[in-house]
């Protein structure tokens, strides 16, 4: 047995196949950053601190949610969770002025405190389990250009079983919904976000439109096999002293959805025709408006590399990035 | 009941009981060691809903001056512009 994780990429190339939200957003905002982060694996050390956080955030409230679903009593599970983050987290120690491991404890304790007589309740599937940190994958109906059979290179008889519209890779969508709740009888995905903005309108006008939220009410409605609202954002805005609150909702109709994937189409079209040429531009109109979905980050990460001279690109990215291992790099189909 | 947390004795000045229980490997902890995390960090919620700033692990002060490594403020005399 194995635990050897697949590639997103259709074997031997750099097209990508399986896509989530994140590596999805790398290419909308500029191919040259999804390139550096997605086909090349750069990643700088600050990264790491924002996506442990975030990921042992996540996973303390995901603790909390299935021991609440089983009928355990708000303390005993805030207990339970803090014990067990407090085990996870024992080597973390991040040289970071806010994202600590104390302002982690004491964000989990806030928010559930803060939260718990909340009127939402955990959404429980048709086998009886939360819908809690509800892991998707699913194909689209279409696939890579470069992945389509061609029916002449089959044998005689395999014609008649091949339609022209095979395709035997398709896209897949993957990606981690933190949870499914229901709220005056309609289905919300949850998303839980740590960020040092305030979380106010402002903070959450930039989820309307936005990739991940639509691209989570569509996973929402293929996942549970029925239509979903939108996505109610919580957000953690983290302090050097404190942690404030906000919940914002994001709503997606039918017509909008189906006009997010029409433009996913367009979207992948462009991603196998920059990795078949092997070649993706920068968009230099983005480079100060980056948001990075992961770490709260602002401006570009690779702004520094892209400003430089072609030839001296590769030196600097080796002192200022690490390169990550092919099995350690972003992955949307590594597990959780 | 989870104890008082702070101004603990035992820690002057450097550092509280906070400090101390997360400094300890945590599957060392006892129930009432995460009580007395959670209990730490909601009294310090309620300090911030009071208007109250949480006090900051102050090291005990030091006078850099007198130590040479700061030199005492001088005063600016201003010219009288005539």
């Amino acid at each position: 047995m194995t635990d050897e994780v697949q590639s997103p990429f259709l074997p031997g190339t750099n097209i990508q196949v399986a896509w989530d939200s994140t590596s999805l957003g790398w290419l909308k905002v500029c191919p040259r950053l999804y390139y550096y982060q997605m086909v090349e694996g750069w990643s700088s050390n600050e990264e790491s601190v924002h996506l442990r956080f975030g990921q042992e955030y996540h996973h303390a409230l995901q603790d909390y949610d299935i021991s609440r679903a089983s009928g355990i009593k708000h303390n005993d599970a805030v207990h339970d969770t803090i014990r067990e983050l407090l085990i996870r987290t024992g080597d973390f120690n991040p040289d970071h002025k806010v994202k600590t491991r104390s302002s982690l404890v004491r964000t989990v304790i806030w928010y559930l405190d803060q939260f718990q007589h909340e009127q939402t309740r955990t959404h429980i599937l048709a086998d009886g389990k939360p819908a809690v940190e509800l892991s998707f994958r699913f194909e689209l109906d279409w696939g890579p250009r470069a992945a389509t059979v061609d029916e002449s290179d089959l044998p005689g008889p395999l014609k008649d079983f091949v339609s022209s519209k095979l395709q035997p890779q398709p896209y897949v969508l993957s990606g981690h919904l933190d949870r499914v709740v229901s709220l005056n009888d309609d289905l919300f995905v949850m998303d839980r976000k740590t960020t040092t903005a305030a979380p106010g309108a402002w903070f959450f006008s930039q989820f309307e439109p936005d990739n991940q939220m639509s691209l989570y009410s569509f996973a929402g409605q293929v996942v549970l096999g029925t239509p979903v609202r939108g996505v109610i954002i919580d957000a953690a805005q983290i302090l050097e002293d404190e942690s404030r609150f906000g919940r914002g909702f994001t709503y997606r109709t039918s017509a909008q959805t189906q006009e997010w994937v029409a433009d996913l189409h367009y979207w992948l079209t462009l991603a196998e025709q920059y990795a078949v040429n092997n070649y993706w531009p920068m968009n230099d109109k983005s480079c100060g408006h980056y948001r990075s979905e992961k770490d709260d980050r602002t401006g570009c990460p690779f702004r520094s590399i892209c400003g430089k001279d072609p030839s001296v690109r590769e030196t600097f990215l080796k002192t200022q990035f690490t390169k990550l291992a092919p099995e350690d790099r972003w992955n949307p189909i590594k597990p959780r | 009941m989870a104890e008082d947390t702070d101004h603990d004795p035992r820690f002057p000045g450097t550092g509280n009981y906070l400090d101390w229980l997360m400094s300890m490997d945590p599957l060392e902890l006892s129930a009432q060691n995460i009580d007395q995390v959670i209990a730490y960090h909601r009294r310090n919620r309620q300090l911030v809903d009071a208007g109250v700033k949480p006090k900051k692990n102050e090291g005990p002060k030091v006078d850099l001056a007198k130590i040479g490594l700061a030199s005492p403020p001088q005063v600016v005399k201003r010219r009288s512009i005539p």
